[in-house]
Order: structure tokens, then sequence, then C-alpha cells
């Protein structure tokens, strides 16, 4: 086990390296540098090379990469060319919206979800199957910047219960702070949830068809014991890979609710950075969220291996 | 157990919705305005980006003359000043202003932030506008004077605009996060990506002004975001970003009211008059008369705004309505085509950014209208940063559109190396010869005449001066109708006192 | 076995009924719409549904039902070739990463993760600025976005079901890799696959809109229905049916995939005999 978290680890700065490689090349190769992305329709020639000269966009990759790197390893990721703030501090301050987003979110898919799935395929054919199954249908055809218009027009512009946007900060309070994470919390898992019905339903009805839970059933255990601790153990399987592939998305996702809810968080920062060439700034989200996913999957990983204890990795 | 979990989840739901729903209603003396764009940095000594200027300018910071709200140039900093040979300027300062960190403005600092501008070490934006300082003389605490080395016709213009601003020296490495100045509001926090907060500046050097105790910037991008604020009373007015669709929907409600007035914007459609075949002005003609502009501005602006002909905004002092000159005229693009060796049409692309929602939609009414002469226009969209870098930098198109804010942008045809890549010596000439045209009358008729020209060379297609599109709420009153100049002035805005 | 008639099946054949129906729009609109998809009328726009256009015009007063129809085109082959795409490699990756194991599935995994970790809109930029725009980098550029979720599922249910007793029992009989992948395990982790394909096509067509922005896929004034869905957000108080007619679009067309997705699996089913 000691020697497997070693070599997920070893893996970790891999993956990270890569993807900072890759980040920076497409980056820098892209047309638009974030000279002449600041300076837009105004700024003569001569205006522009002397930004990109006192920007270092003059010097040689390598050697930039090589700086970047360097600072990188001593934890230093730079400073934002937009912001003109320390990456590091640029994304901690981004994470109170961010995490606690994809958080709620979570917790929202997970809860609506997997009691819903397990209810449609313990009921299956009947109205409460058809009936989770619509919901779903509707969950996953209504994309997320409409389901984020149209609870804020709900419950904002027409109930006026919460604000429909922006982010006061959580020293306004706990609950404040809350209030305007619910609406775009619900907007980013209703769709995730929409799929995981689907998925936990038909995994669940797949193993009520194995062989032991019919055993079990003929046995005369009773129905609550039989899709409790039979069935859904072994259903965990692939509902625990789609809600890790979810986890995964809901950081995507939430650029898109970000925006519509004027949240501060990161996916937005990631959006403003790309489109300024923000460099440093680019790099860092992406590591970070690199490194989520890749921490996700170790997750996902050990689950496989306490649901079912034959799964092993060397 | 599932059941007791999801019971529990609508509790929390509940109350957390019900715990007191308070939305900042507006309160007397403070603002909230919405901000389409955030800004890279808020030196404006940095970057021309007009999301910094829109917060920064006239409201933290001032300059030593003003563009008011009719775009005449007011005193500011300076209470007036005094030429006798276009050569050499004197400005008398303002006695008692002082900077937001105490210190009393004085000749020096005026002296300081010009040569910083002519320091090429600083990467000012706008270095080139102030090129024609020679020397800049201090005479006392409260008098300097500008040597230029040639006349400048324009040198007062410039001294207002926003690179030109006054700002402590003491300040300088800090200023992109922390502008200082002279202006009715004081700079008080930055929260990135979320909102910029401005408080009374008690000490203000006129005196009963600002009005507003606080302004809050937020940044909402998302245009349906911001109507939902505007109507959900989070956010209490929005100066730029909405679109002509919403603020249609807005007019019909009796909480709002709507601002439309004229800007400096003229929304063009470039041709690159180094391709093929629009380096022929009989085909750049063809295009003016082949594209329908009342249908454009229908299309894409719902009518508002208004037809241009020529490259000079509304609110210029010079302009001169030629927007009938070239009127729509199928027919008569044809027959020009024809002449110029394209009787059956051509292909072109039009690159667009997305960035601009207006023009993609002009784009398509543009694409709509040219396949009636046989022009076949297909769009291709393209993000902001490569179209900088393509379409604006290296002048790798055929066609494009896009809004151009500078006032007094008509410098631009002058420029062969311009993305227009319109090379016109003729044109070069009338130009250098209103740079250094001082006398108003002479002057303006300098302008009437490259206006004349530039319709006649039809270098681009000019469609329509985007409208200012704002929208408050009911009460808000000293708003400026018209923008001449690239700033939100908030220094006169008050709520009107409740009935 | 006989009695496994896929058109008995209702569920099977109510989706392969929708499905059918939706192909054969997009394919008549190749032919025919009721009115040209591209022509505008500025003293027409933003209609609710008539006579004349009986979904109603958008804001340059274009039919909707036409753009609806010629977007159907665009919108199910960029789904079912994106999904595709995302299904074939990712199924391959998770075959290999799973059976394999050990270094091998490590370094394939960490590799999906540095894509899946990548931000999406910086590869799709990339490609715009690589490739001319056109429909087949947009589906390439999708499908790549895909694999992850499906190598991941394939990998999961490889790494259980490689243990299981038939499959062990198989392989002491002598049964070659290739066969065991492709006869025992393949078929028995097609359930939450099919699942991952009939969620992911509405998740294509969105995409498809999205890269729109960018330059790639569909340009205006051609539509799509994710660019069509989109572009009605802003005038959903002047004009809400301009919303409804692709959204309900979408909407069918993802419940006939779900619907003939859940019959397949019932039909492929191995144990629901």
């Amino acid at each position: 086990m000691r020697r497997y978290v070693a070599r997920r680890i070893a893996a970790l700065v891999a993956t990270l390296v890569f993807v900072s490689a890759l980040v920076f090349v497409v980056v820098r190769v892209l047309p638009g540098d974030p000279a002449s992305i600041m300076l837009g329709t105004e700024g003569s020639p001569e205006a522009l090379a002397r930004l990109r000269d006192a920007m270092g966009l003059n010097r040689p990759l390598p050697v930039q990469y090589a700086e970047w790197m360097g600072g990188a390893l001593r934890g230093d990721l730079g400073r934002s060319l937009q912001y003109d703030v320390p990456v590091g501090a640029l994304i901690v301050s981004r994470l109170p919206v961010t995490l606690p987003l994809a958080l709620l979110a979570a917790l929202f898919m997970a809860a609506a979800a997997l009691p819903l799935g397990v209810y449609a395929a313990t009921h299956h054919r009947r109205a409460g199957d058809y009936a989770a199954m619509i919901l779903s249908q509707v969950g996953i055809s209504v994309p997320q910047f409409w389901s984020g218009l149209l609870l804020i027009l709900f419950f904002s512009v027409h109930l006026g219960w919460v604000r429909s946007g922006g982010f006061e900060g959580w020293s306004s309070g706990v609950g404040p702070a809350l209030r305007s994470l619910l609406l775009p919390a619900i907007a980013l898992g209703l769709f995730q949830a929409a799929v995981l019905v689907r998925a936990t339903r038909s995994a669940v009805l797949d193993v009520l068809r194995e062989d032991y839970v019919r055993t079990a059933r003929a046995k005369g255990l009773g129905e609550a014991r039989v899709v409790g601790v039979h069935t859904f153990r072994n259903a965990l399987i692939p509902v625990v890979t789609v809600a890790g592939i979810q986890l995964g998305q809901l950081m995507a996702g939430a650029i898109v609710l970000e925006s519509v809810f004027a949240l501060p968080g990161l996916g937005r920062l990631a959006l403003g950075a790309i489109s300024a060439r923000d460099l440093p700034v680019v790099q860092g989200v992406a590591l970070f969220v690199a490194s989520s996913i890749v921490v996700i999957n170790f997750a996902v990983d050990l689950a496989y291996g306490v649901l079912d204890p034959r799964i092993r990795y060397e | 157990m599932n059941r007791r979990i999801v019971v529990a989840m609508l509790c929390a739901v509940l109350l957390l919705a019900g715990a007191g729903g308070e939305t900042p209603a507006q309160s007397p003396g403070r603002l909230i305005v919405q901000s389409q764009t955030e800004p890279p940095g808020l030196d404006m000594t940095a970057t021309p980006a007009t999301a910094t200027s829109g917060i920064v300018f006239y409201n933290v910071q001032e300059s030593l003359v003003k563009v008011d709200r009719h775009g005449k140039l007011v005193p500011s900093l300076a209470e007036r000043w005094h030429t006798a040979d276009n050569r050499n300027y004197t400005f008398f300062l303002k006695k008692g202003v002082r900077f937001h960190n105490g210190r009393e403005m004085k000749a020096a600092d005026v002296k300081y932030c010009f040569e910083r501008a002519l320091n090429p070490e600083t990467k000012h934006p706008y270095a080139k506008d102030y090129e024609a300082i020679g020397d800049i003389i201090v005479k006392d605490d409260y008098t300097v004077t500008f040597a230029l080395k040639t006349v400048n016709a324009n040198f007062l213009q410039n001294v207002a605009r926003a690179g030109a601003s006054i700002y402590p020296r003491e300040t300088v490495d800090t200023m992109k996060s922390h502008p200082v100045g002279t202006g009715p509001f004081r700079f008080e926090e930055w929260v990135r990506g979320d909102r910029v907060v401005l408080v009374k500046n008690g000490d203000y050097h006129v005196k009963g002004l600002p009005k507003l105790e606080r302004v809050t910037f937020r940044f909402v991008t998302d245009p349906n975001a911001v109507l939902a604020a505007l109507k959900a009373g989070d956010v209490d007015a929005s100066l730029f970003g909405l679109g002509p669709e919403h603020v249609q929907d807005l007019q019909k409600d009796a909480r709002f009211q709507v601002i439309t007035g004229d800007t400096t914007n003229d929304v063009i459609l470039a041709m690159n008059n180094s391709r093929k075949p629009y380096g022929d002005v009989r085909v750049r003609r063809a295009m003016t008369y082949g594209v329908n502009k009342a249908d454009v501005l229908k299309g894409a602006m719902f009518g508002m705004g208004k037809i241009l002909g020529t490259n000079v905004d509304p609110l210029n002092p010079y302009y001169v309505d030629l927007s009938k000159a070239m009127p729509y005229d199928p027919a008569r693009a044809k027959k020009l085509l024809a002449e110029a060796g394209y009787p059956n049409g051509f292909d072109s692309v039009l690159k667009v950014s997305p960035q601009y929602d207006y023009t993609v939609r002009s784009g398509q009414v543009v694409a709509d209208s040219l396949k009636k002469i046989g022009v076949n226009v297909k769009i291709e969209q393209i993000e902001w940063g490569q179209w900088i870098a393509r379409v604006f930098r290296e002048a790798d198109y055929d066609l494009t559109i896009i809004g151009h804010a500078e006032a007094w942008d008509i410098k631009n045809y002058a420029n062969a190396k311009y993305y227009y890549r319109y090379d016109s010596a003729k044109f070069q000439d009338l130009f250098n010869k209103s740079e250094v045209t001082v006398d108003d009358k002479a002057r303006r008729e300098i302008y009437v005449d490259m206006q004349k020209l530039l319709v006649e060379d039809a270098p681009v297609v000019w469609l329509f001066m985007h409208p200012r599109l704002a929208v408050t709420k009911k009460g808000l009153q000293g708003l400026w109708k018209d923008l001449p100049a690239s700033a939100n002035d908030l220094s006169e805005v008050s709520w009107a006192p409740a009935k | 076995m006989a009695r496994r008639r896929p058109l008995r099946h209702v569920t099977f054949t109510l989706g392969l009924a929708i499905t059918l129906v939706l192909v054969a729009v997009a394919a008549l609109s190749l032919l025919y719409t009721p009115a040209d998809p591209l022509a505008m009328s500025m003293t027409g726009r933003l209609e609710g549904p008539s006579g004349r256009h009986p979904f109603g015009t958008d804001q340059f007063g274009r039919d909707i039902l036409s753009r609806v129809m010629t977007g159907a085109v665009t919108s199910i082959a960029v789904g079912v070739i994106a999904v595709g795409i995302g299904a074939g490699a990712g199924v391959l990756l998770g075959l290999v990463s799973g059976y394999v194991g050990g270094w091998l599935d490590e370094t394939l995994m960490r590799l999906v993760d540095a894509v899946q970790g990548f931000p999406a809109i910086l590869s799709a930029l990339l490609f715009t600025a690589v490739f001319s725009p056109g429909m087949a980098v947009s589906m390439v550029a999708i499908g790549l976005a895909f694999v992850p979720a499906f190598a991941r599922l394939t990998r999961g249910s490889v790494l259980e079901l490689r243990e299981r007793e038939f499959v062990v029992a198989a392989r002491a009989l002598g049964s070659r890799d290739g066969r065991l992948l492709l006869r025992h395990i393949l078929p028995n982790s097609l359930p939450p696959l099919i699942v991952q394909a009939t969620t992911s096509f509405p998740v294509a067509i969105l995409a498809e809109a999205a890269l729109a922005y960018l330059g790639l896929g569909t340009q205006p004034p051609y539509p799509s229905w994710g660019l069509m869905l989109k572009d009605a957000q802003n005038f959903l108080t002047l004009n809400p049916w301009f919303a409804v007619f692709p959204g309900s679009a979408i909407a069918l067309t993802v419940l006939g995939l779900n619907l003939l997705g859940d019959g397949l699996r019932d039909l492929l089913d191995p144990k629901t005999a």
C-alpha cells in the first residue's frame, strides 16, 4: 500500500509537470499576447513593443518556462499580469467561493440522485420509475446557463428570496454567504444529479438481476435488506466512477454558473485569465484543477478496493 | 432514511431562503453600478482600457482640463489657461486642491506626471499624444507652462484625456491596485473578481460635490444576469453592457429610466484596402451602396443609434451629417462591381468577435444584404485576443466589424499602416494640415473636407453610432446623457429626495 | 433467446421511433424547409407562432421552424459523431488500462487526468488557431473531451469484472485476452456506458454552440440547436417561443436516445432472458 501511495504521488507530480508545460506552450503559441490584448485597439506599435519587452515576452520560451518552474518549485506561482497580485493569493482568495459551490452542488447531486436512482430501480417500470426518469430527462436537457437564469428569474426577481448574484464574502456571515451560493449550486448540481440518477438506476437494476440477489430474495430476505446490503454495495462501483467524473466536471460547470451569478470564483478567474493571456494565473488554476482531479481519482480507486476487496493494485 | 435526508435538505433550503431575504435596497447616498468588464488594473497611465477609465477617470483622478457632458473643454484642475502663440500654453492651477493622501497638488506634480508619460521606461500607452511637448516650466506652485516643439491643434484635447490625469508621485508604484488622485471619490477597495468601491472625498475641490457617499462598481458580465440584477433590485444602474433588447424590455417597466444618448463609438465594416478586391475604390463604393444600414440598425440594435456616413461622430464639434451621401442602392452597387470587373460578385470572409455581440449581429445583416449584390460573405467568429493579434495588428483579414470608441479617431485614416491599410496622400496632407491649424473656422473647413474625401474614397463602410444604452432605477439624477468622453462622471449624481 | 424480439420491447421501439423521426426531419431539411432558414425580414422580428411561421421568428425575422429543421442536421451529427469518438477512444483506453493494470494503467489514467485537467477553452482555442474552421474539427474537439469519462467508466467495470467468477473461469479455460475482453468483459460493462453516451449527447450539442463562438463549428447565419438556444436567452421576455422550440428539439432527441439506450441495455443484457 505504501508503495502504491508513493507511486500515485510520483504520478501526480508527473501529471502536473506535463499539464504546466502544455498550458505554457499553448498560451504562448496562441495568437494574441497579454501586451497586445491589454492595449486593445489603442497604442502605437512602439508602445506595444515596449510593453512586450517589459512583460518579458521577448525572451526565449524555454527561459521563461524554466523561470516559472523555478519559482513554482519554491512555492511562488508568479504575479498576475492583469491584477498585479501574487497568483497563489489570488487562487486562495477564490477558493472560498468555488469550493463551497462545488461542495454544495455535490451534496445536492448525491442527496437528490442516489435515493431517487435506487427508488427508480426498485420500482422498475412503475409510476415512480417513470416520474424519476422524466425528472432526470428534464435535468439533462436543460443547459446550465438556462437553468441558472430561470432560477434567478423565479427566486430572485419574482419571489425576491435571494440575491440575483454576487458574493459579499464569508465575513458578512455564513447565512448570507450560503444564500448567495444556493441557487448556483442547485443549477450546477441539477444536470449532474440528473445524470447520476440514471447511472444509479442502471447500476442497481444491473445488480438486481444478478444470481446472488435472486438467491437472497429466494431465501426470503426482506426487500429492504436485499437492496440495502447486497445490491447497493455492488452497484456502487459504476456509481462511484460516475460520481468521480462528475466531481471533476463540476469545476468546468462552475465557469458557466459563476458568470451567470457574477460570483468571484476560480472558473471566472480562469476564463478572464485565458482571455487576457494572463499566463501565471492560467497556470495556477490549471495546476489546481489537475491536482484535484488526480486526487479525486485516487479516492475513487481507493473506494473500488473498499467496495470490492477483489480489486487490488499491486 | 433517504426520505429524512431529503426532508432535512428541504428544511435547510427553506430556512436559508426565508431567513430575511434582505435586498440591498437603494439607500440615499449609496449607488451600486454594474460594470461589464473588470479593469485590467486601475492605473490609467498603464492601460487604455475603458473598463479602467470608466471607474477611475473623473471619479478618482482628474486632469488639468475636462471634457464636460456637452463635449466642451472646461477648467478642472487648472482654473484657466492661456496661450499667445499656440506654442506655449500656461496653466494656472486651482489653489488648495488636495490629493486623497492629504498633500496639496502643485505645479511640480503636473510636471512630474507629464514627464513620466514621456519617459519610454514607463510604457505610457499614449506617450505619442504628448511628444510635441518640449519643455515643462514650473513658474511657481500654481503656474506651469508647456513649451511645444510644434503647433499641435489637439494639445488641449490631449491634456483632457485619461492618460493625462494628475496623481501624486509617491503613489506611482501602487497605482495599479490603489489609484490616488484629486477626484470627488476616494478609492476604497478592489475585491478582485467582484467589485471596486469608491467613497466620498469630503475635501473635494468643487464645493457641494460629490453628492453620493459611496459608489460600488459590481462586475456582472452576462447581460441577462444584469437584467435580472436590475429587476431584483440588486444593482441601481447599468451604464454599459445591456443589449438593445433588454433596454426595450426595461423601457416598459415603470421602475426604471432608460438613458439613450450619443457616444463616440463608431461601428464600421472595415475592408482590407491592401487586399483584392478592396484596393479598388469602385468595389469599396459598391460595398457602401450595397449595405442596407437601416436594416443593420434594426437587426442589430433594434433601431437605436444613428446611421453614419463617415468617421466623425455626432458629438464631435466638426460633425457633418453625411449619412445620406451614399444611400442604400443595390442597383448602383451592382453596376460599380461590374465596372470593377466583378459582374457576378465575389466571395469574402468576415471576421467578427463575439466579445461584442453587436458586431456578430451586424455581420449577419451585412452578409444578408451583400448577398443581394452578389457578394457572398462567409462569417467566421474569432476570439477577441486573436482578433487583436490577427485582424487588428497584422491586418490578416478581408472584412471585419468593430466599434471604434475613441474620440477624434479620424487620425487613423492618415496612418497607412493602420489595419484599414488605407493609403491616401491627399487625406494624409489634409490631416497633417488640420493638426497644425489652430484657428477654429479654418480647422472646421479642413475637417469637412476630410469627411467628404472619406465618403468619396470609402475606405470602410461606416455603419452606425453605437448609442449609449444605460438604465437606472427611477430617481437617480445627474448622469450624463451623451458620452463625449470615455468616463462615467458620478460627481453630480444623486437620488431624488423621496416624495 | 427467441423471445427477445427487439420490436416487441416497448421502450426500445418508442426510442427508435422518436430517433428515426428526428433523423427523417433532418434529412428532409436538406431537400425542403417551409421557408428559407436564412431569409431575414426586418418587419417580422421576434413574432410568436402563427400560420405563416408555425414556430414564430427570431431576432432577424427568420423562420424558427425552418431553422430548427436545418439545425437538426448539425446538432444530431455533432452529437452522434462526437459521442462516438469519445466512446470509441475512451472504451479502448479503459479496456487496456483496466485489464493490463500496473504501470501502463497508471500512465494512461494520469494522461486522461491531464486531458481533463487541461482547460477546455484553452484546447478549443488551440484548435481554432491551428485548424481552419470546420465541422469535423469541432466534432473531434468535443469528442476528445468525452474520452476521460468513457475511459474511467470502462476501466472501473473492467477492474471489477476481471476478478469475477465467470471471467476467471473463462481465463482458466484458455480464452485469449482479446476474446475475453470483447466477449465477456465489454458486454457486461455496457450499461453504465450506454447511460454515459445518452447523457453526453446534449452536452455535445451545447458544446458545439460554445465552440461556434470561438470560430469552430456552425457559424452564423447558419443555425444549430445549441446556438439558437443560446441566442434565445437574450430574448426571453420579448419572445419566449424562440427558446422553447430548439430546447424541445434537444429534449426530444435526448428522450429518444435514452429510451433507445434503456431498451438496448435490456436487450443486450445476458441476464434478462
